[in-house]
Parts: C-alpha cells; sequence; structure tokens
C-alpha cells in the first residue's frame, strides 16, 4: 500500500466559515496551493469545475462535497479536509438542480489517479455509516477530526 | 450470455467513475455477467457510446448517447445502494440474454 501518509494535519480545518461554497473553495484550493500540492491554476480549475460538473453528496452520515480537477492542475496527491462551520450550499452530483447544505468538504487533489481512486472510494464507504456523524461532531478540533479520520481509514486498509 | 460493454463516466474521468467501475466490476463478478468496463468524461458519452450496451454515470446526464444510460451515484454514498444495484443487476442480466 501507500505508504504516504494519506492525510496531511495542516490540511484540516475545524469549523470553517464560509458564506459560499466559492469561497470555501477558494480557501481550501488556496492552501493546497501554498503547501506545494497544487499548481496556481488549481483553484480556478476547481471552481469551473464544480460549476459544471458539481460534487455535493447526500449520504447516510454527513452531507459531503468531494470537489477536485483534473491531474494537470496538480502536483501530488493530497487533501484538504474542512468540516464548515455553517452549512454551505453545494449541488448534487447526480442532480446539478438539487441543492445539498453540505456540512464537509474534502477537497481532493489528483495527480495520480490511480492511487487516489482506492482511497476516495474507501473515505465514501465511511461516510455511509450514519454513526460517523456523532463521531464528527464529537470532535472539537482540526486535530480531534484528523486523528478520527486517520484512524478510520487506517483501520479500513487493514481490512481490505 | 454475450460479454457487455459499459461506458462508466463521471465529469473528470478519474475520480468518482474510478470508484463506480470498482463497484460495477464487483456487481457482473456477483450476478455472473461479463463485461468490458471503458471509463470516460461525462463530455465524451456521445462520441464514446457507440457500440457500447450500457452508460452509466455519477452526473445526471441529458445529453445523446448511442445506448441506455442510467446514474449510479447511489452506489457510491451507499444512499438507496441496494435498490440501485438490484436495478443494475436486472438490467445488465436483461442485456447479456439479448
Amino acid at each position: 500500500m501507500n505508504q504516504k501518509p494519506m492525510f496531511d494535519p495542516e490540511l484540516v480545518f475545524w469549523d470553517l466559515k464560509g458564506e459560499s461554497a466559492s469561497e470555501c473553495l477558494n480557501f481550501l484550493g488556496d492552501a493546497l496551493t501554498k503547501k506545494g500540492k497544487a499548481k496556481e491554476s488549481y483553484t480556478q480549475a476547481v471552481l469551473k469545475r464544480e460549476d459544471v460538473y458539481p460534487t455535493g453528496l447526500q449520504t447516510p452520515s454527513v452531507p459531503i462535497a468531494i470537489p477536485h480537477a483534473n491531474p494537470e492542475d496538480a502536483i501530488e496527491n493530497a487533501f484538504a479536509i474542512a468540516k464548515l462551520e455553517h452549512p454551505v450550499i453545494f449541488h448534487q452530483m447526480a442532480d446539478e438542480e438539487q441543492e445539498v447544505p453540505v456540512e464537509l468538504i474534502f477537497m481532493m487533489c489528483i495527480a495520480e489517479p490511480q492511487e487516489q481512486a482506492p482511497v476516495l472510494s474507501r473515505i465514501l464507504e465511511l461516510f455511509s455509516d450514519s454513526m460517523l456523524k456523532e463521531e464528527i461532531y464529537a470532535c472539537s478540533s482540526a486535530d480531534a477530526l484528523y486523528e478520527l479520520l486517520r484512524g478510520k481509514m487506517e483501520r479500513k486498509e487493514k481490512a481490505v | 450470455m454475450k460479454q457487455l460493454k459499459i461506458l462508466v463516466a463521471c465529469g473528470s474521468g478519474i475520480a468518482t467513475s474510478s470508484v463506480a467501475v470498482y463497484k460495477i466490476e464487483n456487481l457482473c463478478k456477483e450476478i455472473g455477467v461479463d463485461a468490458k468496463i471503458v471509463k470516460t468524461t461525462i463530455k465524451e458519452i456521445p462520441e464514446k457510446s457507440a457500440g457500447m450496451d450500457l452508460v452509466l454515470t455519477t452526473n445526471r446526464y441529458q445529453g445523446i448517447a448511442e445506448c441506455p444510460v442510467e446514474c449510479v451515484v447511489n452506489l457510491l454514498t451507499g444512499i438507496n445502494s441496494e435498490a440501485t444495484e438490484k436495478k443494475i443487476a436486472n438490467i445488465l442480466l436483461n442485456l447479456a440474454e439479448t
């Protein structure tokens, strides 16, 4: 398996304040760029893509969004994760006319799709467990959220 | 039963479609359908759906296609995934038998 850590504690944010989806996407996109994970073009590419192919998903636990761009805008695989202070409206992946009040954003910086797809698959499996909502809201800091998600993903990896 | 050709599409052709491919591969194995699965982007459906038996997408698709199109986002999120799985399984079995 991939030995590189999947998540970066410096790219996990708690109670991100944002009035709109694009405000949140700008913040997370810039964080990835500043960390050297994404190119300068990344944030604009994500915003443009979100507009055409929205990434909001209702899940059995927490409504999430999985914004991303193409590998040409990425430098290396990374995730920027934010639990939002207030839900922000995204549009549904399956139907762009439907809104989703997103509570958690998983922004994906995809440089090597072959490596990232199984990770996304496991993330989506995590969110299909309705119990996860309580565990997320029992966190009260970015560090706690990071530890929760990291632990869950590692257990998933072992179970595979 | 014939081998099916399935096109799986999402916005970028790299993230959610990869997860969908994995789910569909497993589903095909489970129901004993032999399928060749190809990944693509939503934009390329009109062109790439020629010669395919079925197109599966993670976004809503209302454009043209050369074969039936179904949205399988539920397989990713786990909401109504059993019903969607059953529906897709039936479609696959029907297509394979014709």
